[in-house]
């Protein structure tokens, strides 16, 4: 009895080990199917544009509303540690350096996963329970370059474009606290962000944007194109895509600071 | 309608973020390492504290440069300078403190005298600034030395007899101030005289300066009448040696001459002078030219800017020469390249690639060989598999960013996209090509790892065509890769050739 336990044990831990092998590998191999289909013809302009919108356009108010609030936020709390040092001036460019640098891609790619990523694995997951990809195969049509090529292409250059905006939007709040409510010297503050912030730091966060935007769709593809179980598994689907998501976008996050900044 | 909005609202953002991405850009600093009239220097401080990699370098308050890094040596600390201004031997260069939380920079006087500092030259002369150590520790022995005396006080004050010591002191004070006093009141009548005297001695030495001014000028007018006559004296001397014809007055008639000559072959010497310069006044001949005409100078002067900046360009090319071979396994063939590398910035290279190559398609040519003995005809029917090499071009574009390199350009006669990326202080490299993108086939990506044992010298193994099974191979190789000045030398000097 008790060696049946055991082995049974023994079986489930084997079983989820295999589980998430098998997993890891199949998610490889989607990533590299992806990544194939993506220089190869026909090229479906229309499709590319219409996500384009989903992801780009459709997130451009909470990255927006996001920025703004962020940028203000860390300059009030920035400015009530900096005034223990009587040193406020450098509020603007601790502000501007952490936007351009971490917070700006990681924040818009956390808000993006949240909004476009769910939406996307909802709607491949509700193709595949209703059997709509299954439909594409037999029309010849490989639904990686029909559907997932084209949401992959959006995230890697909309959400670069939106951090951009996130960046700008929120120097506008951290000004608007930090210079408008708190007083600090315009002109100091304006110095201080021109000294210590340079063009590589913006670019080297962008290029983070991309790899987010990437990570975001193509989990929210995979967790959708893979979804099985009905209407409860396509909502399974969509809450595993945002979390796999964030946290990829944190890890992923952890490493490109390594090799960027260090 | 929605289709029709969508590509606007999709272009709507696109150019607001890149709008955005363009003014920020241009608002925060100008990376001072991407001018390229940059000197650059170092100096040796003993102490860095407070200092950082991209602190400012400033001469009265405007920033002039930054840290660019900062290394040990020896028990020194070696900080280099990137600059916007040449330095010359006398520049000077002293660590300040910009705040009360330890923050420093640099504050440099760049130096009047002597030669320009070279690039990477040393910043000779450092000066220190007072560290709240270095303050810290004055105050404390100055505290010791207060106390030191005010020990002493106590000890003469704080004793049994210290009131009366100081009793003492005080009414001793008192008597001499009574007696200076008394002094001072008996002496009175003298003190007036002296007043007086020294009163009547000043009046004396005014009307003396009087007389000797008008006197003065009196002396004047004598020197002026004696420098007349020594005018007139001259004149008597010199009639007297024209008509006198012997002994010495004939060797002054020969020098009179000599200087005359002189002064003729002086005069033709300026007349020359003066026709040239009214010909460059009038535009006449190349200097004239050259002088009163703007467009040419112009022109000159563009050309010599233009010339500096080629051979600055040129001088700072890097070339490097490299040449490999690799083994394929399954093909059992070998290739060989000859590589050049053009190096205008070190994260920026062009390579020109010459690949000989066994080529992947083979063909299979069928051979009739037909024989007659003894009148019997037989015919042997063969099928020969040829493999010929070709003769390939790479031309690329690579832009290395921080330890991965991008590649761009035609590889082995195809269009090629390629990423290196780089460890171990670049001896380990990891070489992707993707190129032949063809329709029916998957591009085909070419990996390839080279680690240098040496500096020129390095071993690569790779996989070949991966995407496509049916022709997937492996293989191995090296090369040999350096620079090459002697190259950089022959095309910064050769002669171009005109048609």
């Amino acid at each position: 009895m008790v060696l049946e336990k055991i082995r049974s044990g023994v079986e489930g831990v084997g079983a989820l080990t295999i589980k998430g092998v098998e997993s890891v590998g199949r998610a490889s191999l989607f990533l590299l199917e992806t990544l194939l289909w993506v220089p190869r013809p026909p090229y479906r302009l229309r499709v590319l544009l219409s996500a384009l919108e989903f992801v780009g356009v459709g997130s451009l108010f909470i990255v927006i509303l996001t920025g703004f609030f962020t940028g203000a936020v860390f300059a009030l709390q920035g400015a009530t540690a900096f005034k223990l040092f009587n040193a406020e001036s450098l509020v603007g460019s601790t502000v501007a350096l952490s936007l351009a640098r971490e917070l700006a891609p990681v924040l818009t790619g956390l808000m993006v996963s949240g909004r476009a990523g769910s939406g996307i694995a909802t709607e491949l997951g509700t193709m595949r329970v209703t059997e709509q990809i299954d439909a594409l195969y037999t029309m010849a049509v490989n639904p990686i370059q029909y559907l997932v090529v084209p949401r992959f292409l959006a995230g890697v250059i909309m959400v670069p474009l939106l951090t951009s905006l996130f960046n700008l939007v929120g120097m506008v709040g951290c000004y608007a606290v930090g210079v408008r409510l708190l007083h600090i010297d315009e002109g100091v503050f304006l110095e201080k962000v021109r000294w210590f912030v340079e063009p590589a730091d913006i670019y080297n966060g962008l290029l983070k944007a991309c790899v987010f935007g990437g990570i975001l769709t193509l989990v929210g593809c995979y967790k959708g194109f893979y979804a099985t179980g009905g209407a409860r598994g396509v909502g399974l689907a969509t809450t595993e895509a945002v979390v796999v998501s964030s946290v990829l976008i944190l890890t992923a996050d952890y490493i490109l600071t390594a090799l960027m900044f260090t | 309608m929605n289709a029709l909005f969508t590509p606007f609202k999709v272009g709507l953002l696109m150019i607001a973020a890149s709008s955005s991405l363009v003014w920020m850009s241009t608002q925060v600093r100008e990376g001072i390492s991407e001018r390229e009239d940059l000197t650059s220097a170092f100096a040796l401080f003993n102490d860095v504290g407070g200092l950082a990699v991209r602190s400012k370098v400033v001469i009265a308050g405007i920033t002039v440069g930054q840290i660019d890094r900062i290394e040990l040596a020896g028990d020194q600390a070696k900080v280099w300078l990137t600059l916007t201004l040449p330095l010359r031997a006398d520049a000077r260069i002293a660590k300040r403190q910009a705040s009360l939380l330890g923050e420093s920079f640099l504050q440099l006087t760049p130096g009047y005298q002597g030669p320009p500092i070279p690039q990477g030259g040393e910043i000779k002369r450092v000066d220190y600034d007072a560290s709240p150590s270095d303050l810290m520790e004055e105050v404390r022995g100055i505290m010791v030395n207060v106390n030191e005396i005010t020990l002493s006080l106590k000890n003469v004050l704080a004793g049994e007899n210290g009131e009366q010591r100081l009793v003492g002191i005080l009414e001793n004070i008192n008597r001499v101030v009574e007696q200076m006093s008394q002094a001072l009141s008996g002496n009175s009548p003298k003190l007036d005289r002296v007043v007086d005297n020294v009163i009547a001695v000043t009046d004396e030495a005014r009307r003396f300066t009087v007389d000797f001014r008008r006197k003065a000028d009196l002396i004047l007018a004598d020197a002026q009448r004696v420098s007349e006559n020594a005018r007139l004296i001259s004149a008597d001397v010199r009639a007297i040696v024209s008509q006198d014809g012997a002994g010495g007055g004939a060797s002054v008639q020969g020098a009179m001459a000599r200087l005359q000559d002189s002064m003729r072959r002086l005069d033709d010497t300026l007349e020359h002078t003066r026709s040239i310069a009214q010909k460059v006044d009038e535009g006449q001949g190349s200097l004239g030219q050259l002088v009163n005409n703007d467009r040419l100078a112009r022109s000159v002067g563009n050309f010599v800017d233009e010339s500096s900046r080629f051979i600055s360009r040129l001088t700072r090319l890097q070339f490097q020469v490299g040449m490999s071979s690799e083994y394929y396994m399954s093909q059992a063939v070998a290739k060989s390249y000859f590589e050049l590398r053009m190096m205008p910035k070190p994260d920026k290279y062009y390579v020109l690639q010459l690949v000989d190559s066994p080529s992947r398609k083979t063909s299979v040519v069928e051979r009739l060989t037909t024989t007659t003995r003894g009148g019997v005809s037989s015919a042997v029917r063969e099928q020969v598999q040829t493999t010929e090499d070709s003769f390939l071009v790479s031309l690329q574009f690579a832009k290395r960013f921080h330890f991965l390199t991008g590649r761009v350009g035609l590889l082995e006669n195809s269009g090629a996209l390629g990423l290196d990326v780089t460890a171990l202080g670049d001896r380990l490299q990891v070489v992707t090509d993707l190129f032949e993108f063809e329709a029916d086939r998957n591009p085909r990506l070419r990996a390839r790892a080279t680690y240098a044992f040496f500096a020129h010298l390095y071993v690569a193994a790779g996989i070949d065509d991966v995407l496509n099974r049916s022709s997937m191979d492996y293989f191995v190789g090296g090369g040999l890769r350096f620079n090459d000045d002697d190259l950089q030398a022959i095309l910064a000097t050769a002669p171009i050739p005109s048609f």
